[in-house]
């Protein structure tokens, strides 16, 4: 019997479906040899899942030698000795937003590890995300960049980010990344996201004595539903653990979800995140939410978007060229398309080693020209 | 060697469990890892507690004599008292809740 026969064709996801209710997973129980001791820690890492696979061998779901469970504690450490430094520059940063007068919502995985997972070790995360009103952006960097963290990216004109970007990252000393965003993905859908309805109910989380604001378990549903349809191109299973927990959890109002969705036009993308993440994760309980997402009919318009989306490889400016159809004012898609044809000085120096802007948009519309013809 | 006052683990710490392992990180500091007896330690600092306290209870646990687990002990928490992990607590006169004060309340005196 070969390693792979043993531990299975999909264990990243067998993996991350571990004590999720109804999964009908199974994970291989072991005892492992050398070659498929490898192959398991490997899936493990990969789906940042080294903290469900601890827990299944604490539970005795799996059996490992003591080798074996030294090497799992050693790997799920240096995790977690990451996840306390982010939460450690989470806490500066909020501070340092604090202080310049600037609400923060958290997003993704510190918010979901302490208010979503059975404990906050089963969430393993490689950055920060905080949601920031449009408003209040520019004071964002501008307080961030004073605090000693630097742009990955420069926005095209002054104000463009404001009003048409997903996020600011910006690069910590320490070389962690802070995802500073005033919507939740790139690209038409992202502008279609009625912003305020992130902003009318929040849930606190506990930090370090620190009190912290997440979106509302719907926001967080729908949050981890865009990042996972089309922020990648293929949903990471830790995306899709996040929504299972997040569509079982009697918080979280099925209806409510459905109704937001529809606002932000976004039914396509909620229904296929579920829908996939119930398949992969192979969950046999069907909830109200889960059974509209396997029966929904995408339109010919919400299955091209969802085309262009998982097009992997897409560039960023490819979606924001994209996101010109979902700019309602015509004054304002024209300060788009100047700004992306007409970028500043600023940032035309510091972009000159990718060809600069003029270059990306003439890449970018390559790419949704190709996008349109499949 | 011994401690004087009250010592609890700080509530501003950053913490994760790894089966019998603790990630600790205190606000602004570095990450250590504690494991066996100093978890056990950590452990029974979540609530303030003098030494006497801690080496009576770990003791117990341990079945080793007292002098041996207060030898073992001072080391660890000279260690995590200067990374900010642990913090000194003055005895409340009246018996309520104490509160946190500077760590130089504490002193670890070793021979």
């Amino acid at each position: 019997m070969t390693a792979l026969s043993v531990v299975g064709p999909d264990l990243g996801a067998a993996l991350s479906a571990y004590g999720l209710r109804g999964s009908e997973h199974a994970l291989p129980t072991g005892p492992f040899d050398a070659a498929q001791w490898r192959q398991l820690l490997a899936a493990a890492e990969a789906a940042r899942a080294t903290g469900l696979l601890l827990t299944a061998a604490e539970d005795g779901a799996v059996a490992l030698d003591e080798e074996q469970h030294r090497a799992l504690v050693a790997a799920h450490v240096d995790r977690m000795a990451a996840v306390v430094a982010l939460e450690d520059l989470l806490l500066s940063t909020l501070e340092t937003l604090e202080q310049a007068g600037v609400e923060v919502r958290v997003l993704k995985g510190s918010a979901t590890a302490h208010l979503d997972h059975a404990a906050p070790e089963h969430r393993v995360y490689g950055d920060i995300d905080l949601l920031v009103r449009s408003c209040d952006f520019d004071d964002a960097v501008t307080a961030l960049l004073a605090a000693g963290n630097r742009r990955h990216y420069f926005p095209p004109r002054p104000g463009f980010e404001r009003r048409f970007a997903k996020c600011a990252t910006l690069l910590a000393p320490s070389r962690y990344e802070i995802d500073l965003h005033r919507t939740l993905v790139a690209g038409p859908a992202g502008l279609r996201i009625r912003l305020d309805d992130l902003w009318t109910d929040s849930e606190t989380f506990t930090v370090a004595g620190r009190t912290l604001h997440a979106l509302s378990p719907t926001g967080r549903l729908l949050s981890a539903c865009y990042s996972a349809e089309i922020g990648d191109s293929t949903p990471p299973l830790w995306a899709q653990r996040d929504i299972v927990q997040l569509a079982l959890d009697p918080r979280v109002n099925g209806r409510e979800v459905r109704r937001v969705a529809a606002r932000w036009g976004g039914e396509a993308i909620v229904a296929a995140a579920v829908a996939q993440a119930w398949r992969r994760l192979r969950i046999g309980d069907i909830t109200a939410l889960s059974a509209w997402a396997l029966r929904y009919h995408p339109t010919h318009e919400q299955e091209a978007e969802l085309a262009f989306y998982r097009r992997s490889g897409l560039s960023e400016t490819a979606r924001s060229l994209a996101a010109v159809r979902a700019i309602p004012r015509q004054r304002d898609r024209a300060y788009f398309l100047l700004a992306l044809a007409f970028p500043s000085k600023e940032y035309l120096a510091r972009t000159k080693h990718d060809g600069g802007l003029p270059r990306r948009v003439v890449r970018g519309l390559g790419e949704l020209r190709r996008t349109a013809r499949r | 060697m011994s401690w004087s006052g009250l010592l609890r683990a700080t509530p501003d710490a950053l913490v994760r469990r790894v089966g019998s392992v603790l990630v600790l990180r205190p606000l602004y500091g570095e990450t250590v890892c504690l494991s066996g007896p100093a978890v056990a330690l950590w452990e029974e600092l979540a609530e303030a507690a003098s030494q006497r306290d801690v080496v009576e209870r770990l003791s117990g646990r341990y079945g080793t004599a007292p002098d041996e687990v207060a030898a073992a002990l001072v080391p660890v928490v000279q260690d995590l008292l200067a990374r900010g992990l642990l913090v000194a607590v003055p005895a409340h006169p009246t018996g309520g809740s104490p509160e946190v004060a500077g760590a130089a309340l504490v002193s670890v005196a070793t021979p």
